[in-house]
């Protein structure tokens, strides 16, 4: 959606004042309304209002085989799909670029660099069930149903949350006989007993999983999780991955001007902290939001 | 499989002449002129409507009425296997096309000439009768979107499995193979805009299957425009037009 | 109110996956009683004043049945999570469950506490399915408690005790199904009887906090235990094991075979221990024992002592109750009729022979009937205790392959001299027999009606009266052919033709008839007029589903249970004399050498000029003055039957002999008056050269059309192994035949003729057609097109097409002809492999259990017309044994074995016993001489070869409690009239 100039001058100037146009200060967040457990076919969902924009994650498990660089670890797939609900804009494969480029983003935030090290995210180590030939398999599936500025961040949030609501049920297998049959015996995998029912284990590593805080530098001002109209004033936009205790996992730019290095770093900080704050509170929620909703 | 337990129970402990549960919601989304969910059973399903606007191919232009585009999707995590299945698959592509046959004849297109509409329908979950689910979402998102309509469309699929004629199949029915009688019917004027069966049935099991699918439909529409009526009184109030 | 069930689940493809199925919960359930209220009066179904309410849990409906069926067991309330566990487990006992509920008179109400708002459950964590659906059980059967307070006791039967202990802590009263019928039904106390084994012990106060342990700690373990499925599974993945379905002999259930494609031969496994409690028909896992422990089969009759039989087994030392009775028994006499299946021709060839012998290590699933096992109970042995209370009896079941069943009953005196039915239930490693319960009474033994109802329930033939369902789709009578019908699309008239039709005497049930005509160019029209079932039996229609499940009309001596309702039977399909009936015809242009020149399929409509009985149109062909329409159309095509028969012959078709006896049976008391050969007349073959004919010509024209999905009927080539015993047998009288194609067989066999004995051809036909195996429905994408042939008849291709009123094979390619002729579509089952090769099992299962209850009744009457009578006949030996001989008396139809030595007297008959010492002189006073097939005397002065004629007097022993015997003993032929010895 665009804007007039005469908007993009009217919000660029509100912001040197400290006051934003939905009224926040320059450091605040837009409201966050979260709702754990809406697909109940999911293994684990949740849908994120953040502002006007409007997120829906399902992730499902599925047993698959793994990565021949990392035979002993899980897998995880996100994408992330930009409705047409949201605006024309992106009917037919209008949304798929952008899709793709903030599928690769959020899978980059969700997994760790070396799965097989582990830490820095999810620990898809723990997701192996036979070692070199089953794991499984994590599909991150995002819709994005409205977008009213910070997508990304958006999609990470809500991701975390329906992660923290996954539960993978546990698998017993046994192999083929052994002697003389070679390795051409395939596992075959059951579900344990008593894993008929509902439930399963929850995912290892999901506290380890960094937040994505977007910084608009709006002339000499800073909004942190800038609306869309916010994003179009500023010069550039800062994306920064920090993890909650409050450490920086990555960090990308984007805009039309270009950020000067010299205020990185103090930019960079801002971001950690606005980004462990809201982690914080948002595993706070999962611990006692109850496990599925109906 | 039993369907049908002899104390004429389905799977799922309906009865064979009974709906699911039915929910919607109005306006659920920022951007859009008109939006609803419509849930009926474990079939979810969001629409979601843009325009009247300019119609933005030129050649596309109706000088007598309004054109309706329409698109079906479903999400990757909304089926029990998950599948990507974009929105250009063959089978979202017929339904966009049935979709939109069927709004065709609801919305009072000659009203609004050089116009278009565009009518987005997302499945968040599927569990049978998506279609017209579908069609009773993106009815809903156009009333919404206060977009004139000569009745309401409501939309209800009914089966025939084991000897039984079935209202509104879940997944599991629907997947017995059985015939699967998907209509939308405008109630008032007593009109099909949707009639899909496809399998040989003798012709008086498809009358009682039609017939018993057109109950459905009543049913529907009826708790579709209590909601309506409902959330238009919301509005009302909160615009200060009607006292509590 | 609505819930959402999860569960996740393995799909086929083996993915795992969330399944998430909607569960809604209601308000409008009843409990089904007149006590409450609230109840619906529409759902009233268990009575008021019943004296309490049951409740039971799924292990009952699972293994109770018998118990539950009983008409003393009512007002049982059955919890919908019973219903859908046992329909997972067991679909036949989901079946009688389902019939249960269905019954007024039992009262057997289903409450769907699934879906009831106040019993529906969800499951606690860490709390497994079983538990989850016991619990669902309790808290029903607590509502219904609580809701009829005061007014009326409700009951959990259980015999879990676990779940016992339970109900009582939640305040609801439960009791296991044997205590239940000692404390609260003193009334039928039968009823204990039927309770099924194993539970019984469990449910003994005494052994109460043991349970089940106590009993197997108290007791030796006869068997070796059976390996886990999972060791089973791994050992057959690493080629230890061998898995495969178990045939047992016919005469001993302690010896069998079992075919594996691993072993690419059968397996023998040869006594009690080997066999480790495996049945007839259980899907068993072997282990090969040693090479050096390889055996053959016993090669001596059985009786003459225990030793025979099991061998050393550590089962024999149990004491005199647990003797040996299977292995221990003699062969009975039984009647000749068409060849075995293909695994009892294993076990005869190369009977010497050792082979791969093995054991059973485990059992893959079980073969059990649901419906029982006939049979009667053992009598007591002279020095046994007076039975009275209850007490542990032996059942035998009449089908010799199945072993001894252990049964508890308080009416074992009564029982004594009755057929009873008896389900098995378990059979535990510490116990010799099988577990079973009584289930019901068939009547006296010897009774012609109780012994039919037996022949009729061994071999699973259903003669329940045919449903209302699918009596309305008969038409109603008087039924004639109408304008209608004759403007049906493809139909032809016919009525002008000569046609008739020549059928056994009173045959009611006529599917086919016939008719030649000359034409202007000096050829032949030839027609065969096939009744048009299939106008009348729609596909899926009530009357198609029960006709397909029955697949043939079965025929007793005196009783017919029919495929179709009679009506159509007798009347509306049946090509009467006079009458205008629809047909499917065949119709042939064939010049004077009987070559077909064209043929045409039609439907049409025919008015038989006469139904003629096979002598009649015998006497019409022979009497040269009868000049009429009829006969001469039956002349000619007697003189076609003839050449087509000879040109069949001259490509190698076998002339097969069976033994077919008939019955004149006494009109009112129904009983046996005299029993023949039947006589085969040149009219029969005629009728049978014609419908061959029809069969070939419409089995290439369906193959034609429908090369995948045709029923076609084959009749492979025999192995030249199955051959052997007739081989060996001609070889000792110097008689070569040569077996290595039809054509030679039928060579060979045509010149097997003695001069001194005019019947010696027929015998050696009827031991060739022996050898072979039976002729099976099959679908014809399921074979090589060069496996289509039919070995006997020497036809590349075959199906059956005449016979549609007692087939439903024929109505099968009744219907795919009509598909071929663009008359009709294919019926949904008959388009694709799977639906056509189950229809085809379920074909010649049924054909072969109606042969074997034809043949089963034809020994009944045997017994009863030689009640009253002693019998001397003229026979053959057919098999020479070290201690007598197997002999076939032609004019009965009967084999069985007569013993040269005094017989040792293992049942307790009648006869003198003989003492041991007697016995042991007995043995060494004759040689056999495998070689020459000869047995000999030590003195020389009597000698049997193979084939020999001799002469035997027959009569009926009777035994204790109506247990009665055919008994067949070697006399000279000299006391043999003339009128009794055999002329070809």
């Amino acid at each position: 959606m665009s804007h007039s100039s005469a908007e993009i001058d009217f919000c660029t100037q509100s912001c040197q004042h400290g006051i934003r146009l939905d009224g926040r200060a320059c450091e605040d967040f837009r409201p966050l309304e979260l709702e754990l457990g809406l697909i109940a076919q999911a293994s684990g969902s949740a849908r994120l209002h953040l502002g006007s924009t409007d997120v829906i994650v399902g992730v499902k498990a599925e047993v698959g085989a793994p990565l021949r660089e990392h035979p002993d670890c899980g897998r995880l797939q996100a994408t992330v799909e930009m409705s047409s609900c949201a605006s024309p804009e992106y009917e037919g494969r209008g949304g798929e670029l952008w899709g793709l480029q903030l599928a690769q983003a959020l899978e980059a935030s969700l997994v760790p660099e070396h799965p097989e090290k582990g830490g820095g995210g999810l620990d898809l180590r723990s997701l192996s069930i036979i070692p070199g030939k089953a794991v499984w398999l994590l599909y991150v599936d995002a819709l994005v149903l409205n977008d009213g500025g910070g997508v990304l961040c958006v999609c990470v949030c809500v991701a975390l949350a329906a992660l923290s609501n996954t539960r993978v049920c546990v698998c017993v297998f046994t192999m083929g006989g052994g002697a003389g049959e070679g390795d051409a015996a395939e596992p075959e995998i059951e579900l344990e007993d008593d894993e008929e029912g509902e439930g399963g284990r929850p995912l290892q590593g999901v506290a380890e999983v960094p937040l994505i805080v977007s910084l608009g530098q709006v002339d000499n001002a800073v909004v942190v999780d800038p609306t869309c109209l916010e994003e179009q004033c500023a010069a550039s936009v800062m994306h920064i991955a920090a993890n909650a205790r409050g450490e920086v996992c990555g960090v990308q730019q984007s805009g039309r001007q270009g950020v000067d290095p010299a205020a990185l770093v103090a930019l960079m900080e801002r971001g950690a902290a606005a980004g462990s704050e809201v982690l914080a509170s948002l595993h706070a929620y999962f611990k006692q939001a109850p496990q599925q909703g109906t | 499989m039993e369907y049908v337990t002899p104390e004429g129970l389905r799977i799922d402990g309906r009865r064979p002449k009974e709906l699911r549960r039915l929910d919607c919601s109005l306006d659920v989304l920022q951007s859009a002129d008109g939006s609803a969910v419509f849930q009926m059973g474990n079939t979810k399903v969001l629409a979601a409507v843009f325009g009247p606007h300019e119609v933005e191919v030129r050649n596309q232009m109706k000088e007598d009425k309004a054109i309706i585009k329409c698109e079906y999707a479903m999400a990757a995590f909304s089926t029990g296997e998950r599948r990507k299945r974009g929105k250009s698959d063959r089978r979202s592509q017929e339904l966009s096309l049935v979709i939109k046959a069927a709004l065709e004849q609801t919305v009072m297109v000659e009203l609004l000439p050089r116009t278009q509409i565009d009518v987005y329908v997302q499945v968040l979950q599927a569990d049978g009768g998506t279609r017209v689910a579908a069609i009773n979402a993106a009815v809903l998102a156009l009333a919404s979107a206060g977009v004139p309509l000569r009745d309401l469309a409501a939309g209800c699929a009914a089966g025939y499995l084991e000897g039984h004629s079935l209202l509104d199949l879940n997944f599991q029915e629907d997947s017995a193979g059985g015939p699967d009688c998907s209509i939308a019917l405008h109630p008032n004027s007593d009109r099909l805009v949707l009639l899909q069966m496809d399998s040989r049935l003798p012709m008086d099991t498809f009358e009682a299957v039609l017939n018993l699918a057109q109950d459905g439909c009543r049913a529907v529409a009826s708790f579709m425009r209590q909601r309506l009526l409902e959330h238009t009184r919301k509005l009302a109030m909160a615009r200060g037009a009607v006292r509590a | 109110m609505h819930h959402n069930n999860q569960f996740v689940k393995k799909t086929k493809k083996g993915q795992i996956r969330k399944v998430v199925r909607e569960h809604y919960l209601r308000d409008d359930i009843w409990s089904g009683t007149p006590l409450d209220e609230e109840c619906e009066a529409s759902a009233h179904k268990l009575s008021a004043s019943a004296s309490h309410y049951l409740v039971i849990d799924t292990n009952i409906a699972l293994h109770q049945l018998d118990f539950l069926e009983h008409p003393a067991i009512t007002d049982v309330v059955v919890c919908s999570v019973v219903l859908e566990e046992v329909r997972h487990k067991n679909s036949a006992a989901y079946q009688r469950l389902r019939a249960l509920c269905a019954s007024d008179a039992k009262r057997f109400y289903v409450f769907a506490n699934e879906h009831h708002r106040e019993t529906f459950i969800k499951s606690e964590a860490g709390e497994s399915p079983n538990d989850r659906n016991d619990r669902a059980i309790r808290v029903a059967t607590k509502w219904y408690a609580d809701r009829l307070a005061g007014r009326m006791e409700v009951i959990l039967l259980t015999n879990d005790s676990g779940s016992r202990r339970l109900a009582e802590e939640e305040g609801v009263r439960a009791i296991g199904a044997a205590s239940y019928v000692r404390l609260l039904r003193p009334d039928a106390t039968e009823l204990l009887d039927m309770v099924a084994a194993g539970t019984v012990v469990e449910e003994d106060p005494e052994e109460e906090d043991g349970g089940a342990p106590v009993r197997s700690a108290k007791r030796k373990r006869i068997y070796e235990e059976h390996k886990t499925f999972s060791e089973v599974q791994a050992g057959i993945r690493e080629g230890r094991f061998h898995q495969g379905a178990l045939r047992v002999n016919r005469y001993n259930p302690y010896e069998g075979y079992v075919g594996s494609d691993s072993v690419g031969q059968d397996i023998l496994l040869a006594g009690r221990s080997h066999m480790n409690r495996a049945m007839d028909g259980d899907i068993v896992a072997v282990e090969l024992l040693p090479e050096s422990e390889w055996r053959g089969p016993s090669s001596k009759l059985p009786g003459q002592g225990k030793a025979t039989g099991g061998g050393s087994d550590a089962a024999e030392e149990e004491g005199n109750e647990e003797e040996d009775v299977g292995a221990g028994a003699e062969p009975e006499v039984f009647q000749v009729g068409p060849p075995d299946d293909p695994s009892v021709l294993a076990q005869r060839a190369g009977e010497e022979a050792k082979q791969p012998t093995g054991r059973v290590v485990g059992i893959i699933s079980r073969n059990w009937r649901s419906r029982g096992y006939c049979g009667s109970l053992k009598p007591p042995s002279a020095h046994a205790r007076p039975l009275h209370g209850a007490s542990n009896v032996l059942f035998l079941p009449v089908e010799r392959r199945y072993p001894a069943i252990r049964i508890q009953t308080r009416q074992a005196d009564s029982l004594m001299d009755k057929r009873l039915v008896v389900a098995i239930d378990s059979w535990p490693s510490d116990s010799t027999h099988p577990l079973g319960h009584y289930v019901r009474t068939l009547g006296t033994i010897g009774d012609k009606d109780t012994e039919t109802e037996v022949v009729l329930i061994e071999n699973d033939i259903n003669t329940s009266p045919f449903t209302p369902a699918v009596h309305e789709c008969v038409p109603t009578l008087p039924w004639r052919v109408t304008e209608d019908h004759l403007a049906q699309p493809g139909r032809t008239d016919l009525r002008h033709l000569p046609v008739c039709s020549v059928d056994p005497p009173g045959c009611k049930d006529i599917d086919d008839a016939l008719h030649v005509r000359p034409l202007p160019n000096g050829n032949y029209e030839l027609g065969v007029h096939i009744a048009d079932v299939t106008n009348f039996l729609r596909p899926g229609s009530a009357m198609d589903v029960e006709a397909a499940a029955r697949a043939t009309t079965t025929y007793l001596v005196q009783r017919r249970i029919d495929m179709l309702p009679k009506p159509l039977t007798e009347d509306i399909c049946s090509l009467r004399g006079g009458e205008e009936r629809l047909t499917f015809s065949v119709l042939w242009e064939v010049n004077d050498n009987a070559e077909i020149q064209s043929t045409k399929f039609t439907k049409g409509v025919i008015k038989s000029r006469a139904a003629l009985q096979y002598a009649e149109a015998q006497s019409r062909i022979d009497d040269p003055r009868l000049q009429d329409e009829i006969t001469l159309s039956l002349r000619t095509m007697n003189k076609l039957a003839k050449i087509l028969r000879r040109r069949r012959a001259e490509r190698g078709a076998l002339q097969l002999a069976s033994p077919e006896v008939k019955f004149t049976i006494d009109t009112e008391t129904h009983d046996p008056l005299d029993v023949g050969m039947y006589q085969v007349q040149e009219a029969n073959q005629m009728v049978e050269e014609m419908m061959l004919l029809a069969n070939v010509s419409v089995a290439e024209a369906i193959a034609h059309h429908f090369p995948s999905c045709s029923l076609l009927r084959r009749h492979p080539v025999p192995a030249p192994r199955q051959f052997e015993p007739i081989l060996q047998a001609a070889a000792a009288v110097g008689l070569t035949l040569d077996v290595s194609t039809s054509k030679s067989l039928a060579e060979s066999l045509d010149a097997a003729v003695r001069p001194e004995d005019p019947y010696f051809n027929k015998l050696v036909r009827i031991l060739s057609t022996r050898c072979m195996t039976q002729a099976l429905y099959f679908c014809s994408g399921d074979h090589a097109p060069h496996e289509f042939l039919h070995y006997g008849l020497a036809s590349p291709i075959y199906t059956h097409f005449t016979s549609p009123i007692r087939r439903y094979a024929d109505v099968m390619v009744h219907r795919l002809l009509a598909a071929v002729l663009q008359l009709e579509s294919l019926p949904e089952t008959a388009r694709d492999r799977e639906g056509l090769r189950a229809g085809a099992d379920n074909l010649n299962k049924r054909h072969r259990n109606a042969q074997l209850a034809g043949r089963a009744s034809v020994e009944l009457h045997t017994l009863i017309f030689f009640k009253d009578r002693t019998v001397h006949a003229d026979a053959r030996v057919t098999k020479v044994k070290a201690n007598g001989l197997i002999v076939f008396v032609p004019k009965y139809g009967i084999e069985g074995p007569v013993y040269l030595t005094p017989r040792a007297d293992g049942n307790s008959n009648s006869g003198p016993s003989s003492s041991s010492n007697n016995k042991a002189v007995a043995e060494s006073a004759f040689v056999l001489d495998e070689k020459k097939q000869t047995v000999v005397s030590r003195d020389g002065s009597v000698r049997y070869r193979v084939f020999d004629p001799c002469a035997v007097r027959i009569h009926v022993e009777e035994g204790y409690g109506h247990r009665r015997q055919l008994v067949l003993e070697l006399i000279s032929r000299e006391q043999l009239q003339e009128a009794e010895q055999m002329v070809a």
